[in-house]
């Protein structure tokens, strides 16, 4: 027994019905029943029998040519930008011209039947789906026209399958259609300055996407001998991550801490202090409250960051399944860069939001869930996407991808389940404290649990010089200002100490949104390393640093600019600043006695 | 030749395929193979339901669809053995990954084996110098024993580990296996280039199943590094070092396709064989009375939950144990071991000696007694304390300070070059310490040094 489902614009005619029923009967045998279904497809026929469909639809036709005209467009502009000479620019008035020319190819004769399968179970954004037979485990669906969705469990008569978008419109019985492919976005250079969806749609109102180029969004991570060490720098611009917990080309480094304490920061701070430095940026916001995602886009733009960097969007509103895929399609998008040999930094924004959009799927997928009902292989599902940024060795180009995932803690805790998850994927964590926070120590960063286990090598010199001992200088202030709280008679080297440690804290202070320059880092971390700035008040630390800073830099520049490099420091460089330092510091601290600043 | 039985693909969700073969079922642990959309993938058939092989993916199974065809191979996973594989890298499957042509070897090992017989085991009784203070003083390592290193995300396991390689890999003489399971890639490139730099590959093997990899790979490279060290006991008859990191990996992976191969899940989520196959993987990492295998395994505690029944199921299987905290870490100290938490079988005054253990327990006896008073020095302050404690607290605090050491692997963190301190003077150092010989030297003097001689002449140095 066959069910055959007809779907037309208007109700057919007795006579047309006879007609089809006899077709229908001469091909399939007597024992079939039909249903006249009234759907607006705007003229034509859809016949199904709900594995396999036979679309002669006028809106089908209309889509053809649509995505024909598309492949058009795209062609001339990839030959354009390419730097092909197009006779005239395209417009309007052409485009019959073309779609005439090529309309022979579109409508034909031909009758090709499509694979398909039948919507039979649609809850939560989960659909399961009977027919789809060839169906590939995480190939992307296509339901009715414009709704996407990814096979998740490919078991003996259906499917199970996630929905990406609409997923209030798909009802029982709708049509499913196997695309044939896994789920791909478009990448390239056409990314850069622009808003997409995770399905590589355009959210930023402008022009579509004109890009050739497409990837698979799951993509396995570069085996071990295609690696090479971490080994360039990657300046983040703040002084206290640069000097202590530094971060290297092809890194991954987690940013942690409570909500509020400035995590997102450090990560815009970072993409902004690329700015002329050869560095693409991905940004990746998984479910994010819109008009959050608005601002970035808007400081970003204020700080010229906005050309190089690409961000992929999915809103607090998105699905769940939407949000899983997010970080996936940003990374293919920088991964493309990476293996075209550029440098791209990339920020998923947060992935505590993605570990709860896959709880969500999986639990409606009615997998068995582990501790605080997360499912067994969310470890995986994270070390997999972290797994894929690397340093590539130079066989493979020499790209890198490094990688700034954040995630958000509950009342401080890391050592909970997924931060803890996290933080054996990556290559070190910058830890912030709320408490650091409130008392005014921005960013906000715990000096004892933040740690880069690759950075170091990867440091200029001259910073990691001057830095070497500081990490643990502060590590062992804090313990001692903890221990020493209560105690009254403090012995000299321990006020020493405690009281160096505070002035280190002062320097390390630094507003959002600039970015230190290597030379200023240097300075700094050189005044601090040969106790300079014992002398100068906690109070006057943070203006007597800039103000050294722009003296420096007006009176020195040949030195100046040898320091920018981060190149070893020389003796004869060192001997300067010291110097200069006296020099300043005199001069400084005879005007603050006179009363006021300089 | 014969012609190999072939199965149809019915059942697909995520890592495990069941498939329909006609008047066959392969054995449980055969290997099938599948020719999926990007190149053959290989799996391991592990029940049968319904009349159904139930098999798990060694490799990615994306873009696989029902219907195709799977291939029986009639033999299990195997893994090739010999000195043909040291200085080369092999993934879970025994195949080579680096690009350095086939592998040498005579013969293969299937990677499933039962471990020694009671009559063949022997126990350890010899101490293992590593050169690391806190560990050769608390928890003396066994020669051809199991030990386990303990600790949370980021608490300094696999640095741990590669200063152990550096250090006992040299002076043990033999053979290495450094299995990789479930860790960073990028630590795998690391740990292969340093090894080419430091001219130790051609002693080493190396097998990886990262954590980029699908569980199926990661529980079996586990299994395949163990056989190559086997090989070596049972044929060569040869001592052998076996680096596992991390082993937690291999509990874990198996937790992630539990369900999925349809059992009932146990306590948090995990298998309910987990015992049973950490039983089977541990019972053949054991010395017989051929030779020893000594293997040194991190194992990551999740959550720094200690009481996670992975990390409490290995426990029962090691002879001893270093514990790695978290709180350790945030004073500055590494390696950040707990002395509390850790433990060795082997800390007897008739293996380590009278003068050891003695010291051994006086400053566990020390730390014990500063936990118990940094309560009350929390609330009220050091000044409270009677004069007898005061002085535990400042020796507790200096002996914490002394076992801090710099590593040589970890150069890059601290500019600073290793330090490699005999047993002997670890325990003089901490006598000293104990006993009040250098009450006078502020704690700050302590941090990273080597023996206690560094400490004193960096004391007299500063006075000047």
């Amino acid at each position: 027994m066959r069910n055959i489902t007809v779907k037309s614009s208007l109700e057919l005619t007795q006579s047309q019905k006879q007609t089809l029923e006899k077709g229908l009967k001469d091909r399939y045998g007597e024992d079939i029943t039909i249903e006249y279904v009234i759907k607006d497809i705007l003229g034509g026929l859809i016949i199904t029998d709900g594995e396999k469909l036979l679309d002669l639809s006028m809106s089908k036709d209309l889509l053809k040519i649509k995505k024909e005209a598309e492949r058009i467009i795209n062609e001339m502009h990839a030959a354009s930008s390419a730097g092909a000479q197009l006779e005239k620019e395209l417009t309007p008035s052409d485009i019959p011209a073309f779609l005439k020319f090529n309309l022979g190819n579109i409508v034909t004769g031909n009758l090709d039947i499509d694979i398909c399968g039948k919507v039979i179970d649609v809850a939560d954004g989960i659909i399961r789906i009977s027919g789809l037979s060839s169906c590939k485990y995480n190939e992307l669906l296509l339901v009715n026209k414009d709704t996407y969705a990814i096979a998740m469990n490919l078991e003996k008569d259906r499917v199970g399958a996630m929905l990406l978008n609409n997923i209030d419109k798909v009802s029982f019985g709708d049509i499913v259609y196997a695309t044939g492919k896994t789920a791909e976005v478009p990448v390239g250079q056409a990314l850069l300055g622009r808003v997409v969806n995770p399905l590589g749609q355009p959210l930023d109102g402008i022009r579509t996407l004109f890009t050739e180029k497409f990837r698979k969004i799951e993509s396995p991570a570069p085996s071990i001998v295609d690696r090479e060490k971490v080994s360039r720098p990657l300046s983040t611009g703040i002084l206290a991550i640069d000097s202590m917990v530094p971060i290297g080309k092809g890194q991954r480094e987690l940013i942690i801490g409570d909500r509020q304490t400035g995590k997102t920061s450090i990560a815009i701070d970072t993409i902004i202090n690329q700015k002329g430095k050869n560095t693409l940026c991905v940004y990746v916001a998984i479910g994010q409250r819109a008009g959050e995602v608005a601002k970035i886009i808007r400081v970003l733009k204020e700080n010229d960051a906005f050309e190089y960097t690409c961000m992929v969007v999915s809103a607090a509103d998105d699905a769940p399944s939407l949000q899983y895929l997010a970080p996936y399609t940003g990374c293919a998008i920088a991964e493309e860069f990476m293996y075209d040999g550029k440098d791209v930094l990339i920020v998923y924004d947060d992935l505590s939001k993605h570990a709860v959009a896959y709880r969500t799927i999986s639990l409606l997928l009615k997998r068995p869930s582990g501790r605080e009902a997360y499912p067994g292989d969310i470890f995986y599902i994270h070390s997999r996407l972290l797994e894929r940024a690397a340093k590539l060795c130079k066989q493979k180009g020499g790209g890198s991808m490094t990688a700034l995932p954040i995630i958000e803690t509950l009342e401080g805790d890391i050592s909970s389940y997924i931060p803890t998850n996290i933080i054996s994927i990556t290559d070190g964590q910058i830890y912030l404290e709320r408490e650091l926070f409130r008392s005014g120590v921005r960013p906000a960063v715990n000096v004892g649990l933040s740690v880069s286990r690759v950075g170091g090598a990867a440091q200029y010199p001259a910073i990691r010089k001057l830095s070497s001992k500081l990490r643990l200088t502060l590590a062992h202030y804090r313990e001692l200002a903890v221990f020493s709280h209560f105690g009254s008679e403090l012995d000299d080297n321990t006020k020493r100490i405690l009281e160096q440690g505070e002035k280190i804290v002062e320097a390390l202070k630094q507003p959002q949104y600039q970015p230190m320059s290597v030379l200023r880092q240097t300075l700094i971390l050189y005044l601090i390393a040969n106790q300079l700035i014992s002398d100068v008040d906690k109070k006057h630390l943070g203006d007597f640093l800039t103000k050294f800073h722009h003296f420096y830099y007006s009176s020195y520049p040949a030195q100046a600019k040898e320091l920018n490099s981060g190149r070893d420091l020389s003796d004869n460089a060192a001997a300067t600043i010291e110097v200069a330092c006296e020099q300043f510091k005199a001069y400084y601290l005879a005007s603050l006695k006179k009363g006021g600043l300089p | 030749m014969k012609k190999n039985h072939v199965g149809i693909v019915e059942q697909i969700i995520g890592p495990v395929v069941d498939v329909r073969f006609e008047g066959y079922l392969p054995q449980i642990y055969e290997k099938l193979l599948c020719r999926a959309e990007n190149g053959v993938v290989a799996f391991e058939t592990q029940s049968h339901y319904n009349g159904l092989a139930r098999c798990l993916a060694l490799q990615a199974n994306e873009g696989m669809s029902r219907g195709k065809e799977v291939e029986a191979t009639g033999e299990t996973l195997t893994a090739p053995v010999g000195t043909g594989v040291l200085g080369r890298v092999i993934n879970a499957l025994g195949e080579p990954i680096d690009n350095k042509g086939p592998i040498e070897c005579s013969e293969r090992w299937a990677i499933h084996r039962k471990a020694p017989p009671l009559t063949a085991q022997t126990a350890a009784f010899q101490m293992l110098e590593t050169g690391i203070k806190a560990i050769d003083l608390l928890t003396p390592y066994p020669k051809g024993g199991k030990i386990g290193l303990f600790g949370g995300a980021g608490v300094g396991k696999t640095v741990l580990i590669l200063e152990l390689i550096r250090n006992i890999a040299d002076s043990m003489g033999g053979y290495s296996i450094f299995t990789g399971v479930g860790e960073r890639s990028r630590e795998g490139n690391d740990i292969l280039t340093d090894m080419e730099q430091a001219d130790v590959l051609k002693n080493t093997a190396l097998v990886f199943g990262q954590m980029n990899e699908p569980p199926g790979a990661r529980m079996r490279a586990a299994l395949c590094g163990l056989t190559l060290a086997e090989y070596f006991r049972d044929v060569k008859k040869q001592d052998v070092l076996l680096f596992i990191d991390n082993i937690y990996r291999y509990a874990q992976a198996g937790a992630e396709i539990s369900a999925l191969l349809g059992r009932m899940p146990s306590a948090v989520g995990y298998q309910p064989t987990l015992a049973s196959e950490l039983g089977l993987l541990q019972e053949r990492i054991t010395s017989t009375k051929d030779a020893a295998i000594t293997s040194v395994q991190a194992v990551y505690v999740p959550a720094d939950d200690i009481t996670d029944p992975a990390p409490a199921a290995i426990f029962a299987h090691l002879d001893a144990t270093t514990v790695l905290s978290r709180d350790v870490v945030e004073q500055g100290i590494y390696p950040a071991v707990n002395p509390l938490a850790s433990s060795s079988k082997i800390l007897q005054p008739s293996v380590v000696g009278q003068k050891h253990y003695e010291t051994a327990n006086k400053a566990l006896q020390v730390l014990q007694r500063y936990k118990e008073l940094q309560d009350i020095i929390a609330i009220l302050g050091m000044e409270e304390l009677s004069e007898e404690d005061k002085i535990t607290v400042r020796r507790a605090r200096k002996l914490q300070r002394f076992f801090s050491q710099p590593f040589f692997v970890a150069n890059i963190y601290t500019q600073d070059s290793g330090r490699y301190v005999p047993v002997e003077d670890t325990v003089n150092g901490a006598q000293a310490i104990l006993e009040g010989q250098v009450d006078h030297i502020p704690e700050s003097m302590f941090y990273f040094a080597g023996d206690l001689d560094e400490i004193i002449e960096r004391y007299e140095k500063n006075k000047e």
